[in-house]
């Protein structure tokens, strides 16, 4: 009788695929073609699965609400008024809710998606509010730099580990950069011009304390991560 | 096997499977005393999961093992269960699933998915010449699992064409059902006594944790009859000797670590489970034991061996006496059948009950030391069966580590477990074994 290679165990004759490990019982390059049968393939199956029937009761609850916002609109005003705003956001929040049950592990997909499903609700928002007023120039652009800066963090986590005290350094010199980006924005859009004056503040002040949290991660704490600086 | 399974009842069956068709019918049972606590803190590292390994002379036959898991599933039917929520109580619930065949993992003792329906909370795995069964605690202790392991092993070998010979006390698919199988002993043999005094929290390893997965195993195996020969010298038992040699271990660790301070908690005590079958007459599979809790005052000074050793076996002694675990029994029940309790919403029960565990149970020990005892298999059995090792529960975040013992065939393994990056226990025990005159050999994981 065949002796699966991956298992040590005994096969009768004829079986292609060893029931324990799913493999191909002579080839020891082989990937799993069976069904999953350790214990913690069975754990990660069922991870899936609750987060399978959180989406489902997620969605129930959250179209019912859409629903009950627009029957409750329509029967008091006879009308839509403000069940329409109410419906977007949770939709939004349905959106959010799907990409972040099902694309945690590809962050990039969850951060575009986010991005898109924000914009088209704030250019809803500004639709059901009486036309476009502010999306375009002060709602696209604040959005936009958000998730760019967001990009930027989640692209200097690839190269350079940040994951003990420059992660908030590296936060902190990012939450600057958007306050000026978003003042310059907001002055375009109320005067036409730029005159910088909340964000330099803010700036000023978080880069001192950027340069701190730099200087105890890479000197005096060679590298530390925050797991083990926090471990209790 | 209880004299009831030979007394026909009306119909031709006995009262045994009377009472199990009733079981059956009814569609689930009560949890245990024992195991009403472990729904409240089961995670993915504090698993409650314990694996007993029989290593064979052959490599295992799958198809014969696969049926052999179906024989003797079928004779344990009160295993094949899984976890229903209540308003008031968790529930063990029939569904009529066999355990799965799994290929053995490099960490073992991996959590169960017990909220998932239909989900078995025991299952067997097979890796090269080796057999294990990992149970659940909420299904039942180490006895239980022992049980079910070696009627596995009787019905896989006869299938094999090794005849096992005399089966003596193994149940097989074969033998009558008893109703005591599926008694909760903690309420049958419960009443009302004075609680037992309150403990003091005790000291804990100072070790960092491992990395997640942060379960690290080290097995030991030695002659039994060497080790018996130097508990025997002492004038004390080898649960007693090897607790005794866990808490110098400790001590040692203890005073590495910066010794006696102020305002620190100066107290070592082990966790020592007892067996109460042998307490108490039942031969009930399900949870049915207790702990001891000797403990050593390091705030009375440094101890030499031999006080340790005097010191562990009147303690052990004395607790594990029939009405000192009696009122360890009475104060554990007792929580259970309180009114208030009764009536708390489940998810209520759960949240105190987990804070309860973090906050003071699990605080009250310093280590735990399981011993499974000496386990005897008919002699044709034992030239097929070479070994049996068995894995404790991943340990707690506070405790860190622990150790199974199991005796065997003239060996006795002890399986270290230990979630911290430090082996300095593991190193003290084993090295005043070989100092006492002790071989000891370190095992691979295969």
């Amino acid at each position: 009788m065949p002796i699966c290679i991956h298992c040590g165990v005994e096969l009768d004759d004829g079986l292609k695929i060893c029931p324990l490990c799913g493999k191909n019982p002579e080839n020891s390059a082989a990937e799993a073609a069976g069904p999953a049968s350790t214990p913690s393939a069975i754990l990660k199956i069922h991870k899936k699965e609750q987060r399978r029937s959180l989406w489902e009761l997620s969605t129930i609850l959250l179209f019912s609400g859409i629903v009950i916002c627009l029957m409750v609109d329509l029967l008091t005003v006879r009308g839509f008024q403000w069940a329409p705003l109410a419906s977007v956001q949770i939709l939004l929040a349905w959106v959010v809710l799907t990409l972040f049950l099902f694309s945690r592990k590809r962050p990039l997909l969850l951060l575009a998606g986010t991005m898109v499903a924000v914009l088209a609700a704030l250019a809803a928002t500004d639709l059901f509010a009486g036309g476009f007023h502010w999306f375009l120039p002060v709602g696209l652009p604040i959005t936009a730099a958000a998730f760019l800066f967001l990009s930027i963090l989640l692209f200097f986590h690839r190269r350079i580990p940040l994951n003990g005290l420059n992660l908030p350094g590296a936060g902190l010199l990012l939450i600057a950069g958007f306050c000026m980006v978003t003042e310059i924005i907001l002055d375009l859009f109320m005067t036409g011009s730029i005159d910088l004056r909340w964000s330099l503040i803010t700036t000023v002040s978080l880069l001192p304390l950027a340069l701190i949290l730099f200087f105890t991660h890479y000197r005096l704490k060679k590298g530390r991560r925050l797991e083990t600086l926090f471990h209790v | 096997m209880n004299g009831e399974n030979h007394i026909s009842a009306p119909g031709g069956r006995s009262p045994g499977e009377n009472h199990l068709s009733a079981l059956k019918k009814k569609g689930w049972l009560e949890l245990d005393n024992a195991a009403k606590l472990y729904p409240a803190i089961v995670s993915s590292s504090l698993t409650a999961v314990f694996r007993i390994t029989a290593t064979l002379r052959d490599p295992v036959r799958y198809n014969a093992l696969r049926e052999a898991v179906t024989r003797t599933s079928a004779r344990f039917p009160y295993f094949n269960v899984s976890l229903g929520s209540g308003l008031f109580w968790h529930f063990l619930e029939f569904n009529q699933q066999e355990p799965r065949i799994q290929a053995e993992e490099e960490i073992p003792c991996t959590a169960f998915a017990i909220t998932r329906k239909n989900e078995p909370l025991y299952r067997i795995l097979a890796r090269g010449n080796r057999i294990s069964v990992e149970f659940l605690h909420i299904l039942t202790d180490g006895s239980g699992a022992l049980e079910y392991l070696k009627s596995l092993l009787y019905t896989y070998l006869t299938l094999c064409g090794h005849p096992p010979g005399d089966p003596g006390g193994i149940l097989l698919p074969e033998t009558p059902f008893s109703k005591e199988e599926t008694e909760d002993g903690y309420n049958r043999f419960f009443r009302k006594l004075p609680p037992p005094s309150k403990s003091r929290k005790a000291w804990h390893l100072p070790f960092r944790l491992n990395e997640k997965p942060r379960l690290r195993v080290i097995r030991a195996e030695m002659s039994t009859k060497e080790l018996l020969g130097v508990a025997r010298e002492h004038q004390v038992s080898l649960t007693e000797y090897l607790v005794a040699v866990y808490f110098l271990a400790l001590q040692h660790i203890f005073l590495d670590s910066g010794g006696l301070k102020k305002n620190r908690k100066n107290l070592l005590r082990i966790q020592v489970p007892v067996n109460m079958r042998s307490k108490f007459p039942t031969r009930t599979l399900r949870n049915f034991s207790l702990f001891v809790l000797p403990e050593t005052d390091l705030r009375l000074g440094t101890y030499t061996f031999e006080e340790i050793l005097l010191s562990v076996h009147h303690q052990m002694q004395m607790y594990s006496g029939l009405k000192e675990i009696a009122r360890f029994l009475s104060s554990n029940v007792s929580y259970e059948k309180l009114f208030i309790i009764r009536i708390m919403p489940l998810f209520i029960k759960k949240m105190i009950t987990a804070a309860i565990y973090r906050g003071l149970a699990s605080k009250r020990f310093t280590g735990t030391v399981t011993n499974l005892g000496q386990v005897t298999l008919p002699p044709e059995m034992g030239e097929w069966v070479t070994a049996l090792e068995f894995i404790p529960p991943p340990p707690n975040p506070k405790v860190k580590a622990g150790c199974g013992i199991i005796s065997y065939n003239g060996n006795l393994r002890i399986t270290f477990v230990n979630i911290t990056r430090s082996t300095d226990l593991e190193k003290v025990m084993l090295r005043h074994l070989t100092r006492a005159g002790i071989r000891v050999k370190i095992l691979s994981d295969t």
